[in-house]
Formats: structure tokens, C-alpha cells, sequence
């Protein structure tokens, strides 16, 4: 934290450190259905600073994507509730914002991409007017400036012939041609936030890291924070610092990378780092964490994982873990935290030194 | 595909639409009973002078040779003469044409104008009052038989309240309005007379707003439902995280978009209007094809059925050919693609 404040120089580090850029708290979201009231979201916490690149991982269905598009207020309205819980974006509850108030909040200062770059953007448009039109909603600029901006945005993307490319429709373009087109519609409003659900999901591995790094580096350029959504804990490792995991509609863990990865403290991340493949092991079966993610209509009672937990006792299908945090601060100021009953159970107070210097 | 190789692939189908067209039409009218030669002269001519009238309009020839002889005038624009008329086929329907043009368009014209806005609208809000009432709308348009509906908006408008003309094109007192295009509301601009252009389009109100009532409905359900399929699609999504305003997302991103699939429906719905305009022009007493060809039918005029049917034909092929041109200018992804 203090070598990253110490960077961004023209903010002061009490500003950051006092205030995240955007801090969910305790959000809790549901999807009345026909069958029942889905609980998509059972109490999310989220921290994100400035600058910060982070990444939210877990398997499908855990809410990973519905934590961004409440953020983002991208669900259709009158189809969701949410009944506890607030969004904070530099301070201001965009819960509390009308739709027009969202509107002047995407693009320019929150900005999200997907993970379908073939049906993302639209086929009747050419790709440079699209950018075109997101710079003209947000700033008094002219139509020719407007389009001579997205030409450069897209030249900045490492897109050759930027100019040529600009004038072209979205199906004369490659998987990672319109990726980068994404992420140059997404920054051309230089936002504080790119919320990026899956954005290399689609894309086929070489290039998957190509544009996984330009992404990182225009954002560190800028100084625009990233919440990365995953599954892939690879992509997490190379690109964030800060991660938090997902199960069933919780963050279990989270804390810097390094750590996470290294030491998980939450069952269910060790699970799921268990599952990646080593490479070279050619006779290897692959691992996987046994069950699958519960219904949110009728979710499990106390820890939402203990049905699937190798370690559960008695109390983790009764009562809910709250987070336990390590007693140590790591090298950024982060703190490592779990939401699970065995880290109480190890020590006295709650907590756990880690942190290798 | 470009513009130009699409036209010549549409100019060879219409010859072999023409082709199955013709032979059908031919086919039929002569396995009819009657005899359009005892019909020209009446029924108490002689004989001598039926078989002379047979013989001159080679109505004794086999069959084969008179449809060769039918191709061979058609491939000249010749389509034979009417027996109704004595005036040839091809002048009656250049003629009559354009009065049935002029209506099918400006009622396909009210009907865009107020089914697509209507769609839009239901979509945006669907599931609402607007939405719901749209839909029963849509739904009694397509079930009102056109006939009813013309002749209870006749009593109406015509009989009982008198505040609309019921039948013809124009006043018939009103001055001669010389013929340019055939098209009255330009012939009369051209003329300069308002006056004669306000009369026509007074004129036009009944049938062009009895023909386009189903089809306000037809686009409107259209509308309703592609712009519904448009509006949960992904790019939709990421105009809206871009902060794109509502009424851009509306009418540049989605409608565009909806409107390719409806460009097909608005198509067929001009050609049955060509086709189909023989009972509204019945009940409006229109003087357009449709008239023309329920007297000719009723003479048994050969040569002016095959025309009109030639006619018709020859209409749907241009219109799907207009339709498809329309796809390319609104779907970047057909052009450039065949």
C-alpha cells in the first residue's frame, strides 16, 4: 500500500487509505422467482483502492458476476431485491442513484467489459463510431474529435491501422481484436474503475495473455483500479494483488495474492487450488472438489461450503462463520482474512501469524 | 454480396418465376369453361363471326402454340389485347397501376409510421398497460376480415356521418388533373393545385387507413418482439455499462437492429397489397388493378388476368429484391459475404 500511495504522488495516502474507491458492504441481493426467493448474495464485502488491480474468483454460479452488475446496476430493475447492504463508490451509495445518475456513472467513472467479445458489441456499428459514441456521452467534444480519439484509443490497444480498424464493423474482426476494442471503449472516459467479468475467458490462450497484459498495463498507466472476475487462478496470480474468493453467494477469502495462493486459509480456495493440473504430469487424474454448488433457493444452513468441506464439524452446518483475520499486516498494509470456524479453533484469538518479511 | 450481382440474380429468378407463373395462370384460364370468343361478340352473333373472332385472336390454335406465342409477346412487353377493352393488355395496367400503387403505399406508409413506434413502445414497456393493449390491438387487426371493416367504416364515415368520400380517387367535378406520373398527389403538386392534392388525399383516408389496419398490427407484434430479443442481447448490455443514453440505446443500437428481421415482413406486406388490393378497390370503388382485373374476370378476359398476374409477379420479385438491398444497407454482415 505505502510503496503504490507513494506512487500515485497527487493523492494523499490518508485519502486512500481512509476512504476505497469502492467498498461494498454486507451486500445482500435475491431474485424473487417462481419457485422461491433465490439468495444470490448473502453478505458481500468488497474493499477496492485506487490504482488497485484485483481479482474475484470462484466457480459459475457463486455471484461473482452478479456482484459486478449490482455494482454497476446493470440487473433489470423490478426483478431484483436488494435487502440489506450498500455500494460505496468514492464514498457515494450508488444504490441510492436514479437510473439517469447511473448513466453518468458508466462509462465514465465505473466502466465494465465482458466476456463475449463476438456478441459485445454491435454488428450494425462500426467499431471506432461505438467507441465514438461512449466519448461523446460523456464529453462536450465534437463528433470528428470524438472519432479521431477512438482511433487513437485503439492504436493505443496495439491494434495496427488503427484508423482502418475504426472503420470497420465488429464481424471483420478477430476474437482479440474486438477484446481490445472492448477495453479501449471501456477506458476511453479514463474511469477510476474497470470492472472486466471474465474478459479473456473467450479468447484462445496465447492471445488470452496478450491482451490480459495490455489490459493490466493500461490500467497501471492510468491508474485505473480493476476488479478482474475469474475462475482462473492463473490469471489471477500473474495479474492481481488483491483477491478475494467466492463461494455460494459469500467472499470466503481474502488478502494479497502471494499469500492467498500460497498459504489459503478457507477450505474451499485450498480445494480449488488443488484443482489446477500440474503441468508435465501426463497420467495425472485430474482433481475436483467433490459436489457442486448448492441451490441459492435452499441454500445450506451456517458455512455454505460444509457440505462439500473434507474438514466441517457439527458448528459449520449451525452457525455462520464470521471472517477471521490474521493478526499480522502483509508488505501493502493488506491483511490476509477467512470466513471459517477452523481458524478459530487454532488459536485462542482468533488469528494467525503469517507474513514472511 | 454486392448490390449489383444481387440484382442480376434476382433478374434471372423473376424470368423463372414468370415462367411458372404464366404457364399456371394459362393452364387454368383454359381449362375454364366459356368461351371468351362467344363472350366478346355476345350471344347472339353468328357462328362465322365467333369462329373469325377465334381465329384472329388464334384462340383455335392448340395450346402450346398460343402459350409460345404469349411468351413471345411477353419477352416484348406485349401482353396481348383484351377482349374487354380492345385496348392492349399492357396500356390498361400502365394505366391502372398506379392509382393501386399510390394506395398501397400510402397505407403502408401509415402503417410504419404508426406500427413500428407502436412496437418500439411495447417492447420498451413490456408487460405494461401500453404493452397490453398493443398486443389485443395486434391481435384484432390480423383477425378483422378486410371486407367487414371496409364496408362498416363506409356506413360510418360515408353513410351515417358523411364526413369522408366513400368512393373513386378524386371529386369528379373538381378540375382535370393532367397525367404525368399516374400517381395523383404528384400529378396535382405538379399542376400546382392544393387543391386537386387535398381532395385526393381526402380520398385516400378510408381505404388506405382500412388496408394498413392490419397491418399496424403485423409490424407492431413485429417491432414488439425482435426489439424484446435485441434488448437482451450482450451488446446492448455494454452500450448500457458505457453509460449510452436510453434513447440511443433504443432507436441507434436496438431498433436498427430489430428492424432487419421486420424489413422481410413490410416487404410481403407491399406485395399482398398488390395483389390483394382487389377488395378494397372493390368496396372503395377504386380505380385501380384490382377493379380492372374483377371486371376483366368476369368477361372472361384471358390476355388482362394473365397481365395482371404477369404484373403481380413480376412486383413480389422487385420488392424481394428492394428488401434485400435493404438488408445489406442495414446489416454490415451480409455485405461482403456470397
Amino acid at each position: 500500500m505505502s510503496t503504490a500511495a507513494a506512487v500515485r504522488g497527487t493523492r494523499s495516502a490518508a485519502e486512500d487509505q481512509n476512504q476505497p474507491l469502492l467498498e461494498v458492504q454486507g451486500l445482500h441481493l435475491e431474485f424473487p422467482t417462481y419457485w422461491g426467493v433465490t439468495r444470490a448474495l448473502n453478505g458481500v464485502d468488497l474493499a477496492l483502492r485506487r490504482g488497485e488491480i484485483a481479482g474475484l474468483v470462484g466457480e459459475s454460479g457463486c455471484g461473482k458476476s452478479v456482484t459486478a452488475m449490482a455494482v454497476m446496476r446493470l440487473l433489470p430493475e423490478g426483478h431484483y431485491r436488494v435487502p440489506q447492504g450498500r455500494i460505496l463508490f468514492r464514498g457515494e451509495d450508488l444504490l441510492a442513484r436514479d437510473e439517469q445518475g447511473m448513466q453518468r456513472i458508466r462509462g465514465q467513472h465505473i466502466s465494465m467489459i465482458f466476456q463475449e467479445p463476438m456478441t459485445s458489441l454491435n454488428p450494425t456499428i462500426r467499431v471506432g463510431r461505438q467507441i465514438a459514441e461512449v466519448i461523446q456521452s460523456h464529453q462536450d467534444v465534437t463528433r470528428s474529435a470524438a472519432t479521431a480519439r477512438a482511433a487513437d484509443l485503439l492504436r493505443e490497444m496495439r491494434i495496427p491501422d488503427a484508423e482502418r480498424v475504426a472503420g470497420l464493423y465488429p464481424h471483420e474482426l478477430s476474437g482479440g481484436m474486438r477484446q481490445r476494442s472492448m477495453i479501449a471503449m471501456a477506458l476511453s472516459c479514463e474511469p477510476d474503475l474497470l470492472i472486466a467479468d471474465e474478459p479473456t475467458t473467450a479468447l484462445d490462450v496465447t492471445v488470452q495473455a496478450q491482451v490480459l497484459a495490455l489490459l493490466k498495463q493500461k490500467c497501471v498507466e492510468r491508474r485505473t483500479a480493476v476488479l478482474l472476475i475469474t475462475h482462473d487462478l492463473g490469471v489471477v496470480a500473474n495479474v492481481c494483488r488483491q483477491v478475494a474468493v467466492m463461494y455460494a453467494g459469500n467472499v470466503v477469502e481474502t488478502g494479497p495474492v502471494d499469500e492467498v495462493l500460497a498459504s489459503p486459509r478457507h477450505p474451499y480456495t485450498a480445494a480449488l487450488l488443488e484443482t489446477i493440473p500440474e503441468r508435465f504430469h501426463r497420467d495425472e487424474r485430474l482433481r475436483v472438489i467433490p459436489g457442486s454448488v448448492p441451490s441459492l433457493l435452499h441454500p445450506p444452513p451456517g458455512c455454505r461450503f460444509h457440505p462439500r468441506c473434507a474438514a466441517a464439524a457439527p458448528r459449520c452446518a449451525r452457525e455462520r462463520p464470521p471472517v477471521f483475520w490474521s493478526t499480522s499486516v502483509c508488505a501493502g498494509g493488506d491483511r490476509h482474512g477467512a470466513a471459517c470456524w477452523l481458524l478459530e479453533d487454532r488459536d485462542g484469538n482468533c488469528g494467525w501469524e503469517e507474513c514472511s518479511p | 454480396m454486392s448490390i449489383g450481382s444481387l440484382v442480376l440474380r434476382r433478374m434471372a429468378l423473376l424470368v423463372l418465376v414468370l415462367f411458372g407463373v404464366t404457364l399456371i395462370t394459362f393452364l387454368v384460364s383454359h381449362v375454364v369453361p366459356g368461351d371468351p370468343a362467344r363472350m366478346m361478340v355476345g350471344q347472339r352473333a353468328s357462328e362465322e363471326t365467333v369462329a373469325r373472332i377465334r381465329r384472329e385472336f388464334g384462340l383455335d390454335q392448340p395450346l402450346h402454340v398460343q402459350y409460345g406465342r404469349y411468351i413471345a409477346g411477353l419477352l416484348r412487353f406485349d401482353l396481348g389485347i383484351s377482349i374487354r377493352t380492345q385496348r392492349p393488355v399492357i396500356d390498361d395496367l400502365v394505366t391502372f397501376f398506379p392509382a393501386t400503387l399510390e394506395l398501397a403505399l400510402c397505407s403502408i406508409a401509415l402503417a410504419v409510421l404508426v406500427g413500428i413506434p407502436l412496437g418500439v413502445w411495447s417492447a420498451v414497456r413490456k408487460d405494461t398497460v401500453v404493452d397490453h393493449l398493443s398486443r389485443t390491438y395486434s391481435v384484432l387487426g390480423v383477425s378483422t376480415p378486410l371486407f367487414w371493416l371496409g364496408l362498416m367504416m363506409l356506413l360510418v364515415f360515408y353513410g351515417k356521418l358523411g364526413v369522408l368520400p366513400g368512393s373513386g380517387r378524386i371529386n369528379p367535378f373538381s378540375p382535370e388533373v393532367p397525367r404525368v406520373t399516374g400517381f395523383l398527389l404528384v400529378d396535382s403538386l405538379l399542376r400546382g393545385s392544393l387543391a386537386s392534392f387535398g381532395n385526393a388525399l381526402y380520398h385516400l383516408i378510408l381505404p388506405s387507413f382500412c388496408l394498413s389496419f392490419v397491418n399496424v398490427g403485423v409490424f407492431a407484434r413485429q417491432v414488439r418482439s425482435s426489439m424484446i430479443e435485441v434488448l437482451n442481447q450482450d451488446f446492448v448490455r455494454t452500450a448500457r455499462a458505457n453509460g449510452i443514453s436510453r434513447k440511443s440505446l433504443i432507436y441507434r443500437h436496438a431498433l436498427r437492429n430489430a428492424l432487419i428481421p421486420t424489413v422481410t415482413v413490410i416487404g410481403l406486406s407491399v406485395g399482398d397489397l398488390l395483389g390483394g388490393a382487389i377488395m378494397t378497390e372493390t368496396i372503395f370503388a377504386w380505380p385501380g388493378m384490382g377493379s380492372y382485373v374483377v371486371d376483366s374476370i368476369g368477361f372472361l378476359d384471358f390476355p388482362a388476368i394473365m397481365g395482371f398476374t404477369v404484373f403481380v409477379a413480376t412486383g413480389y420479385v422487385i420488392i424481394n429484391l428492394l428488401v434485400d438491398i435493404a438488408y445489406t444497407l442495414l446489416d454490415p454482415r451480409i455485405r461482403g459475404v456470397g
